[in-house]
């Protein structure tokens, strides 16, 4: 294939996710055909651009368009270099599997929304995303940005007459839009210094260190919006939970990954030299919404995908960790730290995006079969639902770091570039650094920890034990598209995690262009074959050589165990109840009960309120009823967030009527000055 | 090639032979001191030769989680295990032989124990696993913070078990530095939450107040039974290994195996004695006291991770 070749199928994808948008609208009349249209285009356009732009890593040829505007500073240039083509792949990875999921899940929607304009926005925010990492003109980056953000808005008001589908979309589309303002006076900023919005012209020009401060700053606040990165993550808990799950799946594995593409974008494209307190703020806010992402999502959630938002939280922190360690590295101009951390941020951001999207679907399918998010309504689904249950269990695995699953080849590394650097500054006498270090690793191990925590809750109470309730009890294994979709996902974290090798030569082609130095030896050899990745500095370890041991001991005791069954008899009985009554369902450990002690010993962080009402029968012991609640209290929008709303919102009030006077006149000289003043402004200065 | 698999074999077998007696050690040790005769230091291995025979009676409700769990706990416990050099370096098997792995292999062990607790719909499985992932999580702090000083200090910028071995056995002045006794005294400290003794749990109370491994390990019997204890006692001996072989690198003799095999009981058998000793003179904290415990494990690892990066 010929770089023309590329670019033409690149065209093909774009145009097929068009025709999917547009064919699924017109089709509106069978929702059931609009669905098919729409994830069927969907589904071959990222099928084929996975390919494309897994070819493009390999081969490493840059496809680039241009075409010229008439419109001042916008050209529609489009240039896929590694970095775009890494996000690309991601990107049409995981829309691939969530558009088969969609076929199913879709269904239950038939007849009582409007299916085909979730089509039409669905394809359309796709493409948008596809679009924003192909750009390389600042102005078409900021307008695909705007694009998927209000893309995204109107598919997480999908079920827009519920009260809180509102509350989540008005607070997503404020935080979002503050995000962006923030990244426009960023590209403001870097167009004032170079004269120009395009990404090629402004690299070449350097632009003043104060100034890049600023810049990058504001591109961290913006960027880190939409990341969801703490403190200014508030929307992130909100719109997850309410939007359809296969939208859930794509803003959780894919949208929210934007800002990380954004942020490596323009730091290794537009910011050459950078200060290393950018890396230090970027590692501890890193470090700080991992370990309270994860604490907000173990102890204060018993809606499944309000649990999975807050993890998102944790896994983007970890991830900003990654991205502070990197430009801490770079600097120092150490180029093995950079493109250590680098590969660590991008394979994370890989395997987040992979059983991430798994997880939210396996959400929607929990919804799908047993029709509640609510985990103290579920339990015993692993009977209900067996197959879909594997797979969700693999899911669960693969976030909290087990091996061979993909999220512990990528925590590994971020491990393994902690103690790098640490060897690295503390000859060096950088001993603040070192102590930095030392917290953020120790934060990061309390996460893994924490995340296991998590999701032992997660499928413990919905899947384990007896079923709560009778929707529960109800459930039934989803259909074939669906189960397919987990099955690739679930399989995908396996490959991952035991063939990392293979993703992170893709990667080294990535920090290659970024960084100029290779981890791997990219010959892909058969001796290599099994060897995971890191030769230089004895870092080699193979996942696929230890879970080939791990299967021989597990073999071993099988055999063991098959020569005790012969002699043994097993007796199926009920759970011990200590010989009173039979057991019941509510009896069980309870969402809420299982993550109490964890809510007792960080109350400075959730500030438990417990309220327990009993209503007493012939005496103090003879409980008739008894209600019992606990709530958290959401603890940075309380002081934080609500102390500055009220105050803009009493400043408002109070300049209301001098400003707003009502009276047309006043507002006419409003204009007619600013006009005055502009011009003076320009005869004087400009 | 061959004689590394034979080797791994053989210290396979070795561990799973010895592992089982320190528990009887420490439990003779506080009968005696309790001035009482106490069972034979063999007892572990009559109790799981007599599980092995046993018949079974699994909860109508469990899954097939429930049933996988013993077996995975078993596994990850001793494949974290064999990853630890006990007399010799086991070359060509450094592609698994890592700190993070075995670290990560427990976490396996414990995910599939705690889903195994909850899998039967009692009460108290939910509670222990609940109070499991919370110790073990209040912990993992310290832990990784011995880990890295460890690594970082061999200077090879890997956890990888083969070059930290090396360091040690070349290092053996550093066996009674300060760093080293306090990643000593921070790794007893975890030792001791993680394989669930006093004062953080009592392994030999069944009052609900107070279980948190055994009340999540209720529900089970026979051999699923005894390849949990069989689990738990490896898992023991890792920690004990790890502060042997890494934390007191002394006796180590390269040509003569009988006598550093010799020399590594010892080393165990002291850490036994140390383990027994904050048995007897400390009573079972709250479960609301155990951050403070892991925080005091946290700063001494702190400590030694200064004392060796920044203090020297």
């Amino acid at each position: 294939m010929t770089v023309n070749h590329l670019i033409i199928f690149f065209i093909t994808c774009v145009v097929l996710y068009l025709i999917g948008a547009l064919s699924s609208l017109l089709s509106y009349s069978s929702p059931k055909i609009s669905n098919q249209l729409s994830n069927t285009f969907a589904l071959v356009a990222s099928g084929l651009l996975s390919i494309i732009m897994l070819y493009k890593l390999l081969f490493l040829k840059d496809i680039s368009l241009n075409f010229n505007t008439n419109i001042p500073f916008l050209s529609l240039d489009f240039n896929i270099d590694n970095l775009s083509a890494f996000f690309i792949l991601i990107i049409s990875i995981v829309t691939m599997v969530v558009s088969l999921y969609s076929y199913t899940y879709m269904s239950h929607y038939f007849y009582i929304r409007n299916v085909s304009v979730f089509g039409f926005f669905y394809n359309l925010f796709i493409l948008s995303m596809i679009l924003l990492t192909a750009s390389s003109n600042l102005l078409l980056f900021l307008i695909f940005w705007e694009l998927m953000s209000l893309l995204s808005y109107f598919l997480v008001i999908y079920e827009h007459e519920k009260e809180d589908v509102q509350k989540a979309g008005r607070i997503y589309i404020i935080m979002t839009f503050t995000g962006t303002a923030f990244i426009t006076a960023a590209f403001v900023l870097m167009a004032y210094w170079t004269k120009s919005f395009d990404l090629a012209t402004i690299s070449e020009s350097a632009i003043p260190s104060n100034y890049a401060n600023i810049i990058y700053v504001f591109l961290l606040l913006g960027f880190g919006t939409k990341a969801g990165i703490i403190p200014v993550h508030v929307w992130l808990p909100y719109a997850h939970p309410v939007a359809p799950s296969n939208v859930s799946a794509l803003m959780s594995g894919v949208m929210i990954k934007m800002s990380i593409y954004g942020l490596l974008r323009m730091v290794f494209d537009v910011l050459p030299d950078n200060a290393m307190w950018w890396g230090v703020l970027t590692l501890v806010i890193g470090a700080i919404s991992a370990i309270l992402g994860i604490a907000y999502s173990v102890a204060s959630t018993i809606n499944i995908k309000r649990l999975l938002a807050y993890s998102s939280i944790e896994n983007m922190g970890i991830i900003f960790c990654g991205l502070g360690i990197t430009l801490i590295a770079r600097a120092t101009d150490n180029t093995f730290l950079l493109s250590l951390a680098l590969t660590a941020t991008l394979l994370h951001t890989l395997n987040h995006a992979v059983f991430k999207s798994l997880l939210f679907m396996s959400a929607g399918a929990i919804q799908y079969s047993a029709h509640t998010r609510n985990m103290e309504k579920l339990g015993g689904l692993i009977k209900k639902m067996p197959i879909a249950s594997v797979f969700i269990f693999v899911g669960c695995l693969a976030i909290s770091a087990v091996p061979p699953f993909n999220g512990f080849i990528s925590e590994y590394i971020i491990f393994q570039t902690i103690i790098n650097c640490i060897i690295w500054f503390a000859p060096l006498g950088q001993f603040s650094l070192v102590i930095l270090f030392m917290i953020v690793a120790a934060m990061l191990a309390l996460t893994g920890a924490l995340v296991a925590y998590g999701f032992v809750k997660l499928y413990g109470v919905s899947f384990l034990g007896v079923p709560r309730s009778a929707d529960a009890e109800n459930a039934k294994e989803p259909k074939k598209p669906m189960l397919v979709a987990l099955g690739i996902s679930a399989s995908l974290c396996l490959v991952l995690g035991i063939f990392p090798k293979y993703i992170i030569g893709l990667i080294d082609n990535v920090s290659n262009e970024c960084v100029n130095l290779k981890l791997l030896s990219t010959n892909w050899s058969l001796t290599n074959f099994l060897h995971y990745p890191i030769e230089k500095n004895n870092l080699n370890i193979s996942v696929s050589l230890l879970t080939i041991i791990i299967m021989i001991f597990v073999g071993i005791v099988a055999l063991i165990v098959m020569a005790l069954r012969k002699r043994t008899s097993v007796q199926r009985y009920n759970t011990w109840d200590c010989g009173f009554t039979k057991l019941n369902p509510k009896m069980q450990y309870s969402a809420t009960g299982y993550s109490k002690s964890l809510r007792i010993i960080f109350r400075g962080l959730f500030k438990p309120n417990r309220d327990l009402v009993i209503t007493e029968g012939y005496g103090p012991y003879y409980i008739k009823n008894g209600n019992y609640t606990i709530t958290t209290e959401k603890v940075i929008e309380k002081y934080l967030y609500k102390p500055f709303i009220k105050m803009i919102i009493n400043f408002s009030r109070k300049i209301r009527f001098k400003i707003q006077t009502g009276s047309i006149h006043a507002y006419l000289m409003y204009f007619f000055s600013i006009l005055i003043l502009m011009l003076l402004y320009y005869s004087f200065m400009g | 090639m061959i004689e590394s698999v034979l080797k791994l074999i053989f210290q396979v077998i070795f561990i799973l032979l010895i592992a089982p007696i320190f528990t009887g050690v420490i439990k003779k040790i506080k009968a005696k001191v309790q001035h009482r005769i106490g069972a034979s230091v063999f007892q572990p291995y009559y109790d799981l030769m007599k599980l092995f025979k046993k018949d079974l009676v699994v909860s109508s409700t469990a899954s097939w989680i429930y049933n996988l769990a013993p077996y995975m706990y078993f596994v990850t416990s001793l494949v974290a295990m064999s990853c630890l050099p006990v007399v010799h370096q086991l070359t060509g098997f450094t592609f698994f032989t890592d700190l993070l792995i075995i670290v990560y292999l427990f976490v396996t062990g414990r995910i599939f124990m705690a889903l195994a607790g909850l899998d039967t719909g009692s009460t108290f499985g939910g509670m222990g696993s609940s109070r499991e992932m919370l110790v073990s999580a209040l912990v993992e702090p310290a832990l990784f913070l011995i880990i890295i000083t460890v690594s970082a200090r061999a200077g090879v910028a890997s956890t990888n078990v083969s070059s930290i071995y090396e360091f040690a056995v070349n290092h053996t002045e550093t066996a009674f530095t300060p760093i080293n006794i306090l990643l000593f005294a921070s790794m007893l400290m975890i030792l001791i939450a993680e394989t669930s003794r006093i004062p953080v749990d009592d392994p030999s109370t069944h009052l609900e107040l107070t279980m948190v491994h055994e009340a999540m390990v209720l529900e089970y019997s026979g051999r699923q039974l005894a390849f949990i204890e069989l689990g738990t006692y490896l898992k023991q001996l890792v920690f004990m290994t790890f502060m042997a072989n890494i934390l007191i690198p002394i006796g180590f003799n390269i040509e003569n195996i009988f006598l550093s095999l010799g020399i590594y009981l010892l080393k165990i058998l002291v850490i036994t004695i140390l383990v027994a000793l904050v048995e007897l003179n400390t009573v079972k904290l709250r479960l609301y006291s155990i951050p403070n415990f892991a925080a005091i494990a946290f700063i001494v690892s702190v400590l030694g991770f200064l004392t060796c990066f920044i203090l020297k």
